[in-house]
């Protein structure tokens, strides 16, 4: 998938996973990894410049193995963030789609 | 690889960062829990370490505007200021030269955005712009003793907007710009008029469609807030030649221009929800007590010891800075970076 697509559909995409269910930082890595095919290194810096943002916060919940993990969710910031990024992308998806289809229609 | 060789290396490349210990922990504590999750899973752990990626390519994703200058280049930028002190001092006491000899500080934020920078990058000539036009400015105002219009050097920093701009129309866009400085300079030796200033305001349409007020947020542009600068800039710009037409003030009332940034960086604090911090304000305080002493008490070869705020007020507040940092909002004339920790190519 193009490099540039990828990078603007990120965030949106974490948000969404994270609007779902409260989720670990590898749950939401192989999530986001697996479906979009992005390399992992990218994911954490996202989930840690969102929460300073003030749009995840976290909980920290006893592991049985290693050091407490934490657990992400949504702020209410970042709800509004996530309802503005997809209001933005599928005003954007519809209007690619209407090109495209012009382009097919010709 | 394994676990305990990719969290020591992180740590290390993350140390070359001006990271707070805490944080660089706290970074440690959560890929360390993260491989211990996949473990759990089933996951292969060289494969999982692997994917995580380069320990130095990772801090510097976590990190990209604050890396510590390392090595030569470092070395040099760390003994500017050091440099700059002594040949402002031989320039005074020798060859009481003390102005136009303060220029020497400008070697330190120049040296180090030629040396920390590339310097073909558009983001370097953007950040050595102003220092062009000060230093041409002040030489050749000095120079000749003419303080006016030598000041329209100062367009030097939108006009070069233009020229790095993305825009379709840039060519035409800065053409009209340089006609509109060169009409203003003709007339105003022709026929010199406060009235002839007027025609300057025109100068933030080209910069407005070349697309050099581009504010964005997060990746998504800000519009009402680059049409609420654009009229702030156009009735401060009005409003100041009209003011000075009548009483004369044009120097000490050029200070009214700091509102445009200082406007710019309380909306930033206000969408980050952010407390006001001095260290925000410390550099237009100090911009404000350098020219009111300056003009008021003739003292400007003093009153440049209030730029030493800066830098004292950053260290005594250092580490009391708001955990949410202002990333996210680009902005001004020609830049068009985001702060974000995603602007890397290889996502």
């Amino acid at each position: 998938m193009n490099a540039q697509f990828k990078k603007g559909v990120i965030e949106l995409c974490v948000l969404k996973a994270l609007s779902e269910k409260e989720m670990s930082a590898f749950e939401v890595l192989h999530r986001i990894s697996n479906e979009l095919d992005v390399n992992e290194n990218t994911v954490y810096p996202l989930l840690r410049r969102l929460e300073e943002e003030g749009y995840l916060f976290h909980e920290k919940t006893p592991s049985v193995r290693g050091a407490p993990r934490k657990y992400f969710h949504l702020t209410e910031q970042g709800k509004q963030h996530f309802e503005q990024l997809e209001l933005a992308w599928r005003t954007f998806r519809a209007r690619v789609d209407q090109i495209l289809e012009g382009e097919n229609h010709e | 690889m394994n676990k305990k060789t990719f969290l020591s290396s992180l740590k290390m490349h993350l140390e070359n960062y001006q990271v707070d210990h805490e944080d660089i922990e706290d970074i440690l504590n959560d890929y360390a829990t993260i491989i211990d999750e996949a473990l759990e899973k089933g996951m292969d752990e060289a494969t999982l370490i692997e994917r995580l990626g380069a320990p130095k390519q990772l801090a510097k994703k976590l990190y990209p505007k604050t890396l510590k200058p390392q090595g030569t280049k470092g070395k040099i930028i760390a003994l500017t200021p050091f440099l700059a002190t002594i040949i402002f001092f031989i320039l005074g006491s020798a060859y009481a030269l003390w102005h136009p000899g303060w220029m020497v500080y400008l070697l330190i934020p120049i040296v180090a955005i030629v040396l920390e920078g590339k310097l073909k990058s558009k983001d370097a000539i953007m950040s050595l712009a102003p220092f062009v036009a000060l230093i041409g400015f002040f030489m050749t105002a000095h120079i000749s003793g003419v303080w006016h219009p030598t000041w329209a050097f100062f367009l030097w920093v939108p006009f070069s907007t233009l020229l790095i701009s993305s825009s379709k129309n840039k060519w035409m866009e800065a053409l009209v710009f340089a006609i509109l400085v060169a009409l203003y300079l003709t007339l105003e030796l022709l026929n010199p008029s406060a009235d002839n200033l007027l025609m300057l305001v025109l100068l933030w349409v080209p910069i407005y469609t070349s697309g050099g007020l581009r504010i964005e947020y997060n990746g998504v542009r800000q519009r009402k807030f680059e049409r609420d600068t654009l009229i702030l800039l156009v009735v401060i710009s009005i409003g100041y030649i009209v003011f000075n037409q009548a009483f004369d003030l044009w120097v000490i009332t050029s200070l009214v221009f700091l509102l445009i940034p200082l406007y710019l960086v309380l909306r930033i604090m206000q969408k980050e929800k952010n407390a006001l911090q001095p260290m925000v304000l410390i550099p237009f305080v100090a911009i404000i007590l350098f020219i009111s002493v300056g003009y008021f008490f003739e003292g400007w070869h003093y009153s440049w010891l209030f730029f030493l705020l800066i830098p004292v007020i950053a260290i005594l507040f250092e580490g009391k800075a708001p955990k949410k940092r202002a990333k996210g909002l680009s902005f001004s004339m020609g830049y068009r970076k985001t702060y974000q920790a995603l602007e890397e190519e290889d996502v």
